[in-house]
């Protein structure tokens, strides 16, 4: 039994990780910009897809496809933040949230088309194999995959601490106006921040294929995950994400080992429905 | 205010009369559909459009009103008369245990929180067995009646519902009650410090919004005689209902009106000629555009309060 | 005698800062008190704390005897206590007339029908020279006059206490001598109890009988505002220690 129960736990940490690597972005876009990317998601899963196609056609293992599917993420966050999210800044939250969940629905359409509703999955040659360290099996994807998005939360968290763009990023989140009579460009910071919340979410959304199979319309399910997490951990904080992730991988992963798996889809909601009821401004944040 | 509501009995009778002419029964379905979408877009209207708060997952309770009615049905027999009713006062009650965490924080967050749920309901229908699983559940109409006058009979119950849930709008955009959410909607904080109680009204607008498009639900069991978690819970249904809000103009009463005749028009057109995915960019894409260049949608664009 | 509005030891943090330390602060009825101090120094954070919308972290803030620390804004509302917003905050999509109607038919006067609120929104606009402007977008206004709607607004829930929040920034000379006439006009003629938070100071300074400041979220004096002017410990609060020390040499 207890080795089951550490089973879940660890299985939960890896894909938390991963979990972290795609929300991160969304948490980065919020504090910047105030502004909920409700296509992070579909974003995420359309680099799924590309890395699924670099696969099958080219036999690019997708871990390497990242090298397609994150210039692909920028340059598509380059055009959404010109066409999609900088006209609506600072303007009524109704009116970001419809433009955005506009695009996510236009994402789904187009992978609908490119690749049918029939769930696909990343399978390259390690992914039915696994290690087992003492009573522990680990899967080598999700291994794989915990330690590409350390890599990925680790480097942003680096990033944001060191450069000055990290930290005129960081400065932005706490107090725009301030940032602004500071002299920091916060439309230049705006659209970085972006393209690297939508690059992290490339990184997160191919990690997250090579463990589960997904479909067009899955897109719905992960933002709901997502916003958990981000509200768990509170807004802006790398750390909080993290945490949030974790205790998010772990909370479903447990669930799904002692209740048929398919409840396990309902953690994220009830998770997020307790802290909003009961913790609005997270295990860790400022109150948002 | 009394030119529209005119209209809309107005326009309402004429349409329980179609069936009388014995038209082709193709006609009859779409006016279903479009009476049947001018519900629920209205109904999202009160909670997105009057109070701000947009749901982002609307079709849940279509889909709660739906199942709802399919078990009363296999397990009581129930007329949709009686079950409809019901199917909307259970996707109330389920909305208020839902919103009441949700609606107490900011608009944003309530959006994101709506959208997962459709999904969720969705796993939950489609596994467990009392919900009739990945099989579905059916609603056999009684012997003895021929299908016409069934959709007939089903399509004028679609129709009432429809007329109670446009009443009810008109009602409230000249009452207090309509006041307060217009305040909800435009300064919330400062609503509150004027005396409007944010939270009670906040719940009201939301079991009114989803109470109609549960009884909705309710009917169109009985109208396709078979559901499944798939087909009711589709995520389509949530970007329909806010799309026609938006672009016939959120915040006005006859704005979802127009703007679900426009779309279900647009939809069966483009069902005959294209496919189903083509159809969700197509929305996507009118969406981001109504978002970003005509916010106030085609009726609203005075920018004044409708009354 | 015990004071018509107390707040007693009232602390506030958000994460790291410390908006208010233990602050004490009273007030009797019909009074015109200010409340100054530089930016940062707690003031708005205090009428949030006692209009209901945030809950301080220690303290009580006790009104007419009751304490409404835990009372939801609505319910401080209907018990008197009216406030306007430093950012004005009117309903956008609503015309002038209709943001009044907000606070006739959900304020202390509930009045229920529309009909007889409008008739009353007509009377507080004309209370505060608005009437011209009823049907007017708030947006159309110049800021002087939405800052008089925000007034308004609050005035037409009939409250016993009226919380300003900086009414005056942004307006010239002219414009803050009517505001002024119009502060004296709603204790003199209604009886309403005010408190002013200002920078303008000739204005705060002008119609309040006593004043009380605060720097970062302590009061650190109190008085008529002759004597808090001079008061080497707000000098210093305003203009730092360099020149609280020049003056005083």
């Amino acid at each position: 039994m207890q080795a089951t129960v550490l089973q879940a736990v660890i299985t939960g940490i890896l894909v938390g990780g991963i979990y972290a690597a795609m929300a991160v972005g969304l948490s980065i876009i919020f504090g910047v910009m105030k502004i909920i990317n409700i296509a992070h998601a579909a974003i995420a899963l359309l680099c799924a897809y590309i890395a699924y196609t670099a696969f099958t056609v080219l036999g690019l293992d997708p871990v390497a496809s990242l090298v397609l599917s994150i210039p692909a993420s920028l340059l598509i966050g380059g055009a959404m933040f010109r066409v999609l999210v900088r006209p609506v800044l600072g303007g009524p939250p109704l009116i970001s949230l419809l433009v955005l969940f506009g695009f996510a629905n236009f994402l789904e359409g187009v992978m609908l088309i490119g690749w049918a509703a029939d769930p696909r999955s990343l399978t390259p040659a390690y992914s039915a194999s696994s290690l087992q360290v003492g009573p522990v099996i680990f899967s080598v994807t999700r291994l794989l995959g915990f330690a590409a998005s350390c890599l990925v939360v680790g480097g942003l968290a680096v990033f944001l601490r060191r450069s000055f763009t990290g930290r005129a990023i960081r400065a932005t989140m706490q107090d725009q106006q301030a940032a602004l009579l500071m002299g920091v460009n916060t439309d230049r910071v705006s659209m970085v921040a972006f393209l690297l919340g939508v690059g992290t979410a490339a990184v997160g959304g191919t990690l997250l294929g090579l463990i589960y199979a997904f479909y067009p319309a899955l897109h719905l399910l992960w933002i709901g995950k997502l916003f958990c997490i981000v509200v768990l951990g509170g807004i802006g904080s790398v750390g909080g994400v993290l945490a949030g992730a974790t205790v998010l991988g772990v909370a479903e992963s447990l669930t799904a080992t002692f209740f048929p798996a398919v409840w396990a889809e309902l953690v994220a909601y009830v998770l997020l429905v307790l802290t909003l009821w009961f913790r609005p401004a997270g295990l860790f944040g400022r109150a948002a | 205010m009394r030119p529209r509501i005119l209209f809309v009995i107005g326009a309402t009778v004429l349409a329980a009369l179609v069936p009388l002419a014995q038209p082709p029964i193709y006609l009859i379905h779409l006016l279903f559909v479009i009476a049947m979408y001018i519900t629920m877009a209205s109904a999202w209207n009160l909670l997105g459009g009057f109070t701000g708060y947009p749901s982002f997952g609307h079709g849940a309770f279509f889909g709660v009103g739906a199942y709802t009615t399919a078990i009363l049905f296999r397990d009581l027999g129930l007329s949709p008369f009686l079950t409809a009713p019901v199917g909307g006062l259970v996707a109330a009650a389920f909305a208020a245990a839902v919103g009441y965490p949700t609606l107490r924080l900011r608009e944003e967050y309530f959006a994101i929180a709506t959208m997962s749920m459709g999904f969720i309901l969705q796993l939950v229908a489609r596994n467990w067995e009392f919900t009739g699983g990945g099989l579905g559940l059916y609603a056999q109409p009684p012997e003895g009646y021929d299908v016409r006058t069934i959709k007939s009979l089903l399509y004028l119950a679609m129709l009432a519902v429809m007329l109670a849930t446009l009443l009810v709008a008109l009602w409230i955009v000249r009452s207090r009650l309509g006041f307060g959410l217009a305040a909800i909607r435009d300064g919330e904080e400062a609503a509150g410090t004027l005396g409007v109680p944010t939270v009670r009204l906040k719940m009201l607008a939301l079991m009114l919004s989803t109470f109609f498009p549960g009884a909705a639900g309710g009917l169109w069991t009985y109208y396709i005689t078979y559901i499944d978690a798939e087909a009711v819970f589709e995520p389509s249904i949530s970007i329909n209902v806010i799309l026609m809000s938006v672009l016939g103009g959120a915040g006005t009463v006859l704005g979802p009106v127009l703007g679900a005749t426009l779309l279900v028009v647009l939809s069966e057109v483009i069902e005959f000629t294209i496919t189903a995915s083509v159809k969700l960019v197509l929305f996507g894409a009118i969406l981001m555009a109504v978002a970003l260049y005509l916010p106030r949608g085609l009726l609203g664009w005075t920018g004044r309060r409708a009354g | 005698m015990q004071a018509y509005l107390e707040c007693a030891g009232v602390a506030k943090r958000f994460g790291g800062v410390t908006a208010l330390q233990r602050v004490d602060f009273s007030i009797q009825q019909r009074e015109i008190v200010g409340l100054i101090g530089p930016n940062g120094s707690g003031k708005t954070t205090l009428f949030n704390v006692i209009s209901g919308l945030i809950r301080p972290e220690e303290g009580r803030v006790v009104f007419k005897g009751r304490d409404i620390t835990r009372l939801a804004p609505h319910a401080i509302c209907r018990l008197g206590i009216a406030r306007t917003y430093q950012i004005v905050r009117p309903f956008r999509t609503l015309t002038v007339i209709e943001n009044v109607i907000v606070g006739v038919t959900y304020g202390r006067r509930h009045e229920t029908r529309i009909d007889r609120a409008r008739a009353e929104a007509e009377h507080w606009l004309e209370f505060t020279g608005l009437a011209a402007r009823a049907e007017a977008q708030p947006g159309q206004l110049p800021l002087a006059e939405q800052k008089r709607l925000e007034m308004t607004r609050a005035l037409a829930t009939q409250p016993e206490l009226l919380l300003l929040d900086e009414v005056m920034g942004g307006l010239n000379p002219t414009e803050v001598d009517a505001c002024l006439r119009v502060i004296r006009r709603i204790r003199d003629e209604l009886g309403i109890t005010i408190i002013i938070v200002e920078h303008v100071m000739r204005a705060v300074m002008g119609v309040s009988e006593r004043v009380v400041v605060l720097s970062y979220g302590e009061r650190i004096a109190e008085g008529k505002p002759a004597e808090v002017v001079s008061d080497s410990r707000v000098i210093e609060a305003y203009l730092g220690e360099e020149h609280a020390q020049a003056l005083r040499r």
